[in-house]
């Protein structure tokens, strides 16, 4: 660079400073807004915006819920087994022959015993002392998905109940302490008797197992249960194999066991609960509706121009039995019903909030009343659309019925409690509109 | 023809440079004053560097040009040419921020059929990009709610024009135009709520209106030149209704606005040698606006006067590069905040040539900077304006 192409330089940056920026001329000034507007809220009734509400539980499978559960008196009432099934044991087993060298394989062994082991949830429920756990053989068939405290098997057809409820009656293997400040394991002995059945490697086979609690008052996670075998060779009866069966099955059977009602709305648990809401949202507030107490801009017609804000408003209540309190954060989620028709079996939509609005333990404690809102602005502004028939072309038609639930299914044996329809605190629909005569010329 | 003299062409090259950087980077066309928000926009004139520098005079300047303002100014253009003008400003209230932007005040292409010259321009009349705000505390039933106001106008309006211009003997020229107002206008209000304080699915309320602007325009203009240092020119122009009609789906009827009849006079003489005066004055009716607008809008006669002095003996690199000074008071058609407005400037600037023939440049640049205010009542807004004109000229 030369010193005469200095003054290129400085008029070529002169010109591209000046010619760069770029602002609209802005004042500030509230008299010279030539448009005049008026931004209202309404508190739209659940009469006024609801034309339909459904209450459903059975959502997903007790099997579901992680970790399995243990419980006795919980909060006074709750009891909670876990039930397992083990895989089969190995065809055979290795061995060295009496008077070998080299291993063979052995299809000819016979179980002498073995261990129930048993892995316990230690960062979510950790109880504060040691506790008696129980264990016992299951000998009737059960099925997984749909086991309950009162039904073995809980299918269209082929209903069968417990000989005794709980999954109770079998033969017993017996009780062991779990003490937390020791470790996370548990351990059962098992006699030879259940070791042949366990090992039993026919279709028919049953090798379950049922554990409970023994201490009341404390809730217990599971976190797995492992069937260790001991084995004796037939080619080296001096010597004792150890052979694992890792469980293939587990679910947990409770009682009681909450059902819904049209006073309450339940989300959450597992089978989950969920609530059904088919929207009749009106396009027209007239004067002396509900929705107009204190309004002035009644009458006022509602259209998806003048929406700016919409949210569902709902108030926590305490759970109850208190035993089904939620011991975590619960995402409570809305979503579109595809198919109306075919509630409670309809297939699910999108979530009309981007998030889940996270619902605190303590809400639904016996002091919990907390009002919640699930903002839902873009999905009340579509489906005015769609009222009015603003659509646009090719656009899906929205679904006007909602189902309120838990974003995880089952998200736990816990579930949240909120005020339901004709009750105290009923959720209502708060609609923020701004009217104006919209942009004129001078 | 050979266009480019070889002696001029490392000049030519030292100032294209920047200005094809700056036409490159430049944004779009937009003058920046809040007093865009009085009544149709702030007055434009569409001005060259030439006539900025010399305090606004657009009627009367010796030589031969293309000016929207004198359209008799075109008849001794004997060779095709194209002239542009950019225009990027800034400007700042009291102590507010300074914004700045850029706009094209003039383009225009001429083309001479023997003794005739045709010229087609496009230029800029009322500007009208301008947002003000308003933070507001709305009495919501669940409690006060924090908004701010937004009302955004964008757009301008424009006239582009056809004309004719000749020379009548060695003494007089005459120029006629016809056109059209041209743009669109665009206006939008919104409402911003706090998030914090009603939910963060809240969504900006928001209504605007879209007009597509006409409306005919038409000039006469007359230059004589008694003697080798006098210039006097005249001109009158004539705008009908200015015409808002809806588009976009904007509801609503269109509106219609009285434009004035606009005198401008002015003239340009040799003081001594190297050395010229120029003054001018504009004189237009904008009463007729002011009852479409209600009233008490916009002033009922609008004056403007300027004068500057051009001094033809700096050079560059053995190139003629005249410098200029002026000053100019124009009193502005439409009320701010109900106050009457003006404006007032001071201006320098200096034109070079890029490239000659034997007898005529080819390619010239102007450049003048202006340091001026509007006021309206209290308020006033100081402004710096940079104007840029090329002009390149060939066969």
């Amino acid at each position: 660079m030369t010193l005469r192409t200095l003054p290129k330089l400085g008029l070529a940056g002169l010109l591209l400073v000046v010619g760069c920026t770029d602002a609209v001329p802005t004042f500030e000034d509230p008299s010279a807004i030539p448009v005049d507007a008026e931004t209202v809220e309404i508190l739209l009734p659940f009469s006024e915006f609801v034309d339909e509400f459904q209450v459903f539980a059975g959502f997903g499978s007790r099997a579901d819920i992680s970790p399995s559960l243990l419980a006795l008196e919980y909060e006074g009432e709750l009891e909670a087994r876990t039930l397992v099934r083990f895989n089969s044991q190995p065809a055979s087993v290795q061995a060295i022959p009496t008077g070998e060298s080299d291993a063979v394989a052995d299809s000819a062994y016979t179980p002498i015993g073995g261990r129930l082991v048993v892995r316990m949830d230690t960062v979510r429920f950790r109880p504060d002392a040691a506790v008696e756990l129980d264990a016992s053989v299951i000998e009737q068939e059960w099925d997984f998905l749909t086991a309950s405290w009162m039904a073995a098997v809980d299918t269209l057809g082929a209903d069968s109940p417990w000989a005794e409820p709980g999954a109770g009656g079998g033969r017993g293997l017996g009780t062991a302490t779990w003490d937390p400040a020791e470790g996370d394991s548990v351990v059962f002995q098992v006699d030879s008797l259940t070791a042949t059945e366990w090992s039993d490697r026919s279709s028919g086979a049953i090798r379950s197992a049922r554990l409970g609690s023994r201490t009341p008052g404390v809730l217990l996670g599971v976190q797995s249960a492992i069937f260790r075998a001991d084995h004796r060779p037939s080619v080296d009866p001096d010597t004792v194999v150890s052979a694992n069966a890792e469980s293939i099955w587990s679910t947990v059977v409770y009682t009681p066991e909450p059902g819904v009602s049209e006073q309450e709305i339940r989300v959450g648990g597992g089978p989950a609960r969920r609530a059904f809401l088919t929207l009749g949202i009106p396009t027209v507030l007239e004067e002396g509706s509900g929705a107009c107490q204190g309004v002035s801009a009644c009458p006022v017609e509602v259209t998806p121009e003048r929406l700016v804000y919409a949210g569902l408003v709902l108030r926590t209540r305490p759970v109850e039995p208190q035993a089904f309190m939620p011991l975590d954060t619960l995402g409570l989620d809305a979503r579109t019903v595809l198919s109306p028709s075919r509630i409670p079996r309809s297939p699910l939509g999108s979530p009309v909030s981007v998030e889940p609005r996270p619902l605190a333990p303590q809400d639904f404690g016996p002091d919990g009343a907390r009002r919640i809102e699930l903002p839902m602005t873009g999905y009340i502004a579509a489906l005015l659309q769609d009222l009015l028939g603003e659509e646009e072309e090719g656009a899906e038609p929205i679904s006007s019925t909602l189902a309120l639930m838990s974003r995880q299914e089952p998200s736990g044996f816990s579930f949240a409690s909120l005020v339901g329809p004709g009750q105290e605190g009923e959720p209502f629909l708060r609609l923020i509109l701004t009217l104006s005569d919209g942009v004129q010329l001078p | 023809m050979t266009l480019i003299t070889s002696r001029s062409g490392g000049l030519l090259r030292s100032l294209l440079l920047p200005l094809v950087a700056f036409l490159l980077l430049a944004p779009a066309a937009s003058a920046q004053s809040v007093f865009n928000a009085g009544g149709l926009g702030l007055l434009l004139e569409p001005l060259d560097a030439r006539s900025r520098a010399m305090g606004g005079v657009g009627t009367g300047l010796q030589g031969w040009h293309m000016l929207m303002t004198d359209p008799a100014a075109a008849g001794g253009l004997n060779l095709p040419s194209i002239t542009a003008t950019f225009q990027p400003s800034t400007s700042q209230v009291a102590d507010g921020p300074e914004v700045g932007g850029t706009r094209f005040p003039v383009i225009g292409v001429s083309y001479p059929f023997g003794r005739h010259v045709v010229v087609a321009q496009f230029g800029s009349f009322l500007d009208q990009d301008w947002e003000v705000t308003a933070n507001r505390t709305l009495d919501l039933a669940g409690g006060p709610v924090d908004a701010v106001d937004r009302y955004t106008s964008q757009g301008g309006i424009g006239q582009v024009r056809l004309g004719w211009a000749a020379r009548f003997g060695d003494q007089v020229s005459l120029g006629a135009n016809v056109g059209s107002l041209t743009g669109t206008v665009e206006r939008r209000f919104t409402r911003e709520l706090d998030p914090d304080q009603v939910g963060s699915d809240v969504e900006d309320y928001q209504v605007q209106g879209r007009w597509r602007v006409s409306g005919p325009t038409a000039g006469v203009g007359v230059n004589w030149d008694p003697s080798d240092f006098l210039r006097v020119g005249v001109g009158l122009e004539w705008t009908g209704d200015l015409t808002l009609a809806p588009s976009g789906g904007t509801a609503g009827a269109e509106r219609e606005y009285d434009m004035p009849l606009t005198l401008r006079t002015g003239g340009s003489f040799t003081l001594a040698p190297d050395l010229v005066l120029a003054l001018g004055m504009t004189r237009a009716d904008w009463g007729g606006v002011d009852a479409d607008l209600g009233g008490d809008a916009a002033r009922d006669v609008v004056w403007g006067y300027g004068g500057g002095l051009e001094w033809g003996r700096a050079s560059l690199r053995g190139r003629s590069m005249p410098l200029r000074i002026g000053y100019r008071i124009q009193e502005l058609p439409f009320h701010f905040q109900g106050e009457a407005s003006d404006e007032r400037a001071l201006s320098g600037g200096f034109g070079i040539n890029l490239a000659d023939t034997e007898t005529m440049p080819v390619a010239r640049l102007e450049f003048s900077l202006e340091r001026g205010s509007r006021d309206a009542g209290a308020l006033s807004e100081d402004y710096w304006r940079t104007t840029l004109s090329l002009r390149l000229a060939g066969g």
